[in-house]
């Protein structure tokens, strides 16, 4: 390619190459007007995309940010995550979701009477306690209000994942619970999902099933004005199925300690029947919704009855073995008011009873039966003896 | 900031606009030019050395492609011509093994007297200067449209698709009397015109009007020289 020197200056040369292209070049002594062949061409400014500083540091600010943001983040949901649950069981049940770091990550209850008091807890209190400590002023609230008073038995359902955890949870919880002189029996479930709602629905199960006793004992309790007896706390060491191991106790004392007070008639003639008979006084408590299988219970006063009709006729006979089991189980005021009401307009449905009668008849002592089996037996036997020689 | 570095500065952002004052800047740091020059070819240069005529354009070439980001301009400029030296010299080495024509000896005659010359050295002086002629008017009727060579040179399409479509567009003027009249006596590019003849876009040729203004005078009377040297151009308007 040939060159035309078209202008030259200090440091470089204008030329024109044959396809009328001008170009800048080093002038290396050239003339105006001079042909040249290979000349030394000025390189193009590259328009390479250089990062400047301002760039970098834009960018890097930009990522410091990112980083900064996501971090925090995770920090505040990791925070957030519920990492243990604990349900306290008393007249307002509370579910208190603890983080990592044991602190309240929230309060739920299902019930009304939790509601309220949760709502209570967070106009006095604030965010962010311990576990111990809200389950302390939940419980003082409860107090004030009268759901439950100094002296009662709580359950307390511990979730957690780890049993340092739950051991952990469980001695703030004795430790703070006890100022307030409350008695708690505490229980685990060993967690294996971290879903709450299954957690609960595990919790209530394992409530209705075991948890019956405790809530029933405090009332006895706080008619009575006794102290119960000392805290049922704690699992014991073989505690992974917490279903078998504090249920059993009180739900193993049910029939023997409560059967015999309640039920004065039926522990003369059956005593194996009665158990279900003291439940109906059960039912009428004011704590059914922790309790659903109580409301099944009060359906047992009416086969009851027919055994009332005759133990009835002997008020005073059973009133004397009934003391044996209230020395355990102190006896509850309610239950003597129904049996002399329920028999009383049982007493003139003598003919129908007279047909069962045989039965208890047998198992009662002779010199009772004696004193006042002959006045109803005698128009039966007349009539059925008349009959009988209608027929023949 | 130094206020010496902050007059370099100055100097070497006017220089950029300006080239005239690039000449003068070049002119003035010649003592730098000749001391980078010397540490390279461990001599101090002579006004006839290539090297310093590549230095010098090195200079330019730091001049144009200079910023603040890139630090200090004479380092910059160290930097660069150092690099253009070494190009120049990896260059020659290519021609090493030939033997110059003046080369000298005592024993041999001159080897520019064995060969026949073919040459007419008149011939091509007076070529020389009719070109240069040429160039200069050229040059000065160019300053009326208000270009200058530097600019066309500046202005010169880069990509092979732009410089077809503005030599289509000469090749259209050339042959259209009325366009090159019409151009000289308003000294304004018909750009419509041109795109229109052409088929070319018009945004094509804006863009390299000045670069239109030289190509266009060239195709006028009176350049018959610059006329030849570009004739493969002006013929097909396409590069064969």
């Amino acid at each position: 390619m040939k060159y035309l020197v078209m202008e030259c200056h200090e440091g470089y040369a204008v030329l024109m190459d044959e396809d009328a292209v001008f170009v800048k070049a080093a002038d290396l002594h050239y003339e105006v007007g001079q042909t040249v062949t290979d000349p030394i061409l000025m390189e193009e400014n590259k328009s390479t995309p250089v990062i400047s500083r301002r760039s970098i540091i834009r960018i890097a600010t930009v990522a410091a940010c990112l980083v900064l943001v996501s971090f925090s983040g995770y920090q505040f949901y990791s925070r957030n995550m519920t990492d243990s649950v604990v349900l306290s069981t008393s007249a307002a049940e509370i579910e208190m979701h603890i983080g990592k770091d044991g602190s309240v990550v929230s309060l739920k209850s299902k019930s009304d009477i939790g509601k309220e008091i949760l709502k209570k807890y967070k106009e006095q209190h604030k965010k962010n306690q311990d576990s111990a400590g809200a389950a302390n002023d939940i419980l003082a609230i409860q107090i004030e209000n009268g759901y439950i008073s100094s002296g009662d038995t709580i359950d307390v359902f511990i979730d957690a994942d780890s049993s340092s955890d739950y051991d952990s949870y469980k001695t703030e919880i004795e430790k703070e619970i006890i100022k307030l002189d409350l008695k708690v029996s505490g229980s685990e479930n060993s967690k294996t999902d971290n879903e709450t709602p299954s957690v609960n629905d595990e919790i209530k199960q394992n409530n209705e099933s075991v948890s019956t006793a405790p809530h029933e004992e405090p009332k006895a309790e706080e008619t009575s004005n006794t102290p119960a007896a000392p805290p049922a706390v704690g699992k014991p060491e073989n505690d992974k199925k917490p279903a078998d191991d504090k249920p059993a106790p009180p739900a193993e004392q049910h029939p023997e300690h409560e059967t015999p007070a309640p039920v004065d008639p039926p522990a003369v003639g059956k005593p194996e029947e009665h158990p279900e008979a003291g439940k109906p006084e059960e039912a009428k408590k004011p704590e059914p919704p922790a309790h659903p299988e109580e409301d099944k219970k009060p359906e047992a006063p009416k086969p009851a009855e027919p055994d009332k009709g005759h133990e009835a006729l002997k008020p005073e006979d059973k009133k004397e073995e009934a003391p044996k089991p209230d020395d355990s189980l102190k006896p509850k005021p309610p239950e003597p008011r129904r049996s002399p009401v329920i028999s009383e307009p049982d007493a003139p449905e003598l003919p129908e009873i007279k047909e069962e009668a045989p039965k208890p008849e047998e198992k009662l002592p002779e010199h009772e039966i004696k004193e006042e089996a002959p006045k109803p037996e005698a128009p039966h036997e007349h009539l059925l003896k008349e009959e009988k020689h209608d027929v023949i | 900031m130094d206020p010496d570095k902050h007059q370099i500065m100055t100097q070497v952002y006017r220089a950029k606009k300006d080239n005239a004052a690039a000449d003068e800047m070049i002119e003035a740091y010649m003592p730098f030019i000749k001391a980078e020059t010397a540490k390279f070819i461990n001599r101090s240069p002579d006004q006839s050395d290539d090297e310093l005529s590549i230095a010098m354009f090195a200079f330019y070439e730091a001049i144009r492609g200079y910023s603040r980001l890139k630090g200090s301009f004479l380092k910059f400029a160290a930097l660069k011509i150092k690099n253009r030296l070494i190009d120049f010299y990896r260059r020659e080495k290519r021609h090493r093994i030939q033997v110059s024509l003046d080369e000298q000896s005592e024993d041999k005659p001159d080897l520019l007297d064995t060969i026949r010359d073919e040459h007419d050295e008149f011939a091509e002086s007076e070529v020389r200067e009719a070109t240069k002629l040429e160039i200069e008017e050229l040059s000065a009727q160019m300053q009326d449209f208000g270009v200058s060579m530097t600019d066309i040179a500046e202005n010169s399409p880069k990509q092979q698709r732009t410089l077809e479509a503005c030599q289509k567009a000469v090749a259209y003027a050339r042959n259209a009397p009325d366009i090159l009249d019409d151009f000289l006596k308003t000294k304004r590019v018909p750009l419509a015109k041109l795109a229109e003849g052409a088929g070319v876009e018009r945004k094509t040729l804006e863009r390299h009007r000045r670069y239109l203004v030289a190509v266009l005078l060239i195709c006028t009377n009176g350049y018959e020289i610059l006329r030849g040297h570009i004739m493969q151009v002006l013929k097909g308007g396409e590069k064969t």
